[in-house]
């Protein structure tokens, strides 16, 4: 009997601190992420005060008192990028800037031209699909070669995804999340990978493999600024600086930012680590 | 009996609840806290970079400025590695951009650097030139300059801040600040006049080094110094000399019995490693300059040409035909261990070990077409990136990123004159050198000190 109510003690007592230190998780679900609110840069006003000088009455509009005066005008040298402003860039004439291929803009409009008119793919139709086949050749081997030997065939990216094993403990949910986080991987490799300008001759491109860490916020767009996993080779090393600061700017380059994902997904995503390698790109 | 049965299964019960329990919340905690995503391509594109004209103080200097800045913008060009921003995009005013760059106006026109400067002539009648270059994205500073100097001297320093610029965004040195000499070309195919001449890597300041008097051939410079190795032919004998740029001193490096082809300088520049060929025997030797002590590294009965050492001094890289046909072999520098590296179809010639160690340039012959190319020095990823009816001599930048060769194309095609022409390691951004006349036998210098 008094076993019996030891041991019954001791599995309750159990059972309580699991329960104590567990169930809180279970039932964590929205957590609110209460960062302080990024002060929206006002760039604006630093033009302002030359212009309202002309009017008469000074006018006490452009300075809403209490928020500014924390962070003035001047831009802020810190960690936090500005925050690239609203009226976003146009998406057609954007990602060619060379100049000298014509063929760049318009092919993703004037496709339809011959004599078969298929209504339904009509030029005003999503021209952003069509824009993705346009540079096919950047993302094989990105070297240039004229022998015309046989190489092997390219890898297409989209299936440099990693198929995560699922633990022994086969269970639904962990599958269903790894399933997500595949998904979600893919499309944050496709939003990012045109924005990575890969520094083309670098030496021992194999051992350049960069980890970089980001937070985002709900809407996509960066909390923090991008971090380098391993810094002290970053501060050492010239080379790797090098590609490290071109992922950076991939990660940064307000064409790729904010990151365009799914709002039910946000807890999965919003803490990505990056792994930049371009040895597959540039060849043994 | 009872009684043990319902405490048994009361047990069980409770067992099961807390295995329930604790599965529950193993499973709830969440797997691993940040997603992992793997980039691995992308493009490689110039970096757009926008270069305003230097602030100056005065007319003078606002000149240079300007100067100063459209060399800057030149020479990053030129490289293929950059591409600076027409300045009628800019939004940015010269009055702000004086005070403070605004970042997002730079974004806006999609520029992922910026330069800013500033001139200013002193009272002593220097020149003192500053700059600072921008991380647009980040908003930061990257590199920021100043130097005094000679009026005169605005485009040394014009290089110099171009170098600054290309080391800081590629982590490599730059090159803006050398010289290439080559073999200017002129009169008649039959009498043909041979000369010696010297130029900025841009084509500016060019001169020249030798009458034409005598055939001179080869002309190969010294990592360590403004100093030349060439071959000059004097009563039909080849002799080897050593050439200073900055001084004109020039000296023979002794007779040699027999024909010295091809002398290179060591990294270290102490030694000239050539090739001599007697009774119809080609081999390599190495010629220490203090001593003039001369050791032979192959002893071998078939042509062996064209060495070059790598970086480090450890291994010679060079050309014979001891397997039957023109191939690439490396050999440790005492001579010993020759291994053949090249096993495409044709034959390769004119071997340069690249001086940052990881390639190895040469000339192909192949199928009828000439070939400058590069491969690993194990011999792997042979890539070929220029092509002509004959292109030949292949010579490395100091950073070893670039490539200057001479195509000389059909006679009757363009009169059949060399020219010059550079290349990026990559295949990419080839680009004709202009020089007043025909040019053949590059080499490049390493930047002044």
């Amino acid at each position: 009997m008094k076993r019996g109510v030891i041991i019954s003690a001791v599995l309750h007592v159990l059972v309580i601190a699991v329960a104590y230190f567990g169930l809180p998780i279970l039932f964590d679900s929205p957590k609110i992420e209460t960062s302080p609110p990024m002060a929206i840069d006002i760039v604006v006003p630093e033009k302002k005060p030359q212009k309202s000088e002309q009017n008469a009455v000074p006018p006490p509009k452009p300075e809403p008192a209490p928020e500014p005066i924390k962070r003035p005008p001047p831009l802020p040298p810190l960690t936090s990028p500005v925050p690239a402003p609203p009226p976003l860039i146009n998406p057609a004439p954007a990602p060619k800037p060379t100049p000298p291929l014509p063929k760049a803009k318009p092919r993703a409009k004037k496709v339809e031209k011959p004599t078969r008119k298929k209504l339904k793919r009509v030029v005003r139709v999503a021209p952003k699909p069509k824009r993705k086949p346009s540079p096919p050749d950047d993302f094989r081997k990105l070297l240039k070669d004229l022998t015309k030997r046989k190489k092997s065939p390219p890898k297409p990216i989209q299936k440099a995804s990693r198929i995560i094993r699922p633990k022994q403990i086969a269970v639904q949910s962990e599958h269903a999340r790894r399933q997500v986080e595949n998904e979600l991987s893919k499309k944050v490799r496709q939003q990012i990978v045109p924005c990575w300008n890969i520094p083309g001759g670098v030496k021992d491109a194999q051992k350049m493999q960069i980890s970089i860490r980001i937070m985002l916020k709900r809407d996509g767009s960066l909390l923090g600024s991008p971090q380098v996993v391993d810094r002290v080779r970053f501060r050492t090393d010239q080379s790797f600086r090098a590609v490290a600061e071109s992922a950076l700017r991939a990660l940064l380059n307000p064409r790729c930012s904010p990151l365009k994902l799914p709002y039910g997904d946000y807890d999965i995503w919003k803490d990505i680590t990056f792994n930049f390698d371009p040895s597959e790109a540039l060849g043994p | 009996m009872r009684k043990k049965k319902l405490k048994d299964i009361s047990r069980i019960w409770q067992n099961l609840f807390a295995f329930s329990v604790i599965s529950l919340v193993v499973w709830a905690v969440p797997a691993n806290a940040t997603l992992k995503v793997d980039i691995t391509s992308g493009k490689i594109e110039p970096l757009p970079i926008a270069l305003p004209d230097f602030f100056g103080t005065s007319v003078k200097s606002q000149a240079l400025g300007r100067d100063i800045t459209r060399l800057v913008a030149a020479d990053l060009e030129r490289s293929g590695l950059f591409r600076p921003i027409d300045s009628r995009a800019f939004i940015q005013g010269r009055g702000s951009l004086r005070v403070r760059p605004n970042f997002p106006a730079w974004r806006q026109i999609n520029s992922q650097a910026l330069v800013v400067g500033s001139t200013e002539m002193r009272p002593n009648g220097q020149l003192r030139v500053e700059f600072r270059l921008w991380d647009v994205f980040a908003g930061q500073q990257l590199v920021g300059l100043r130097t005094d100097t000679e009026p005169r001297n605005w485009r040394r320093v014009a290089h110099i801040i171009a170098d600054a610029i290309y080391k800081r965004i590629t982590g490599e040195q730059g090159y803006f600040d050398t010289r290439v000499v080559y073999v200017a070309e002129s009169g008649p195919a039959k009498r043909r006049v041979k000369r010696l001449a010297i130029m900025d890597q841009d084509g500016a300041n060019h001169r020249y080094l030798t009458t034409g008097s005598e055939l001179v051939l080869t002309p190969r410079f010294s990592p360590t110094a403004q100093e030349i190795t060439y071959l000059e032919y004097r009563a039909g004998k080849p002799r080897v000399y050593i050439f200073n740029i900055d001084t004109g001193q020039r000296e023979a490096l002794g007779d040699f019995p027999g024909m010295t082809f091809a002398p290179r300088f060591s990294p270290n520049g102490k030694s000239v490693i050539m090739s001599m060929a007697q009774n119809g025997n080609s081999d390599i030797f190495v010629m220490d300059l203090p001593t003039r002590r001369v050791n032979r590294l192959t002893k071998h009965p078939s042509i062996d040409t064209s060495p070059s050492f790598s970086p480090d001094g450890r291994r010679v890289v060079f050309n014979s035909d001891r397997g039957g046909r023109q191939q690439i072999y490396v050999m440790e520098s005492d001579g010993s261990n020759p291994k053949r590296i090249s096993f495409g179809n044709g034959r390769y010639a004119t071997p340069v070990w690249s001086p940052r160690g990881d390639l190895i340039a040469f000339t192909k012959i192949a199928q009828g077409a000439f070939y400058i190319g590069v491969m690993r020095p194990n011999g792997k990823g042979e890539r070929l990136l220029a092509k002509g009816f004959l292109v030949e001599g292949p010579t490395w930048s100091p950073n070893g990123r670039v490539l200057i060769f001479f195509r000389q194309p059909r006679a009757g095609v363009g009169g059949g004159k060399p020219k010059l022409y550079s290349v990026d390691l990559t295949g990419f951004n080839e680009r004709v050198i202009k020089t007043p006349a025909a040019a053949s036998d590059p080499a490049w210098s390493p930047p002044k000190r």
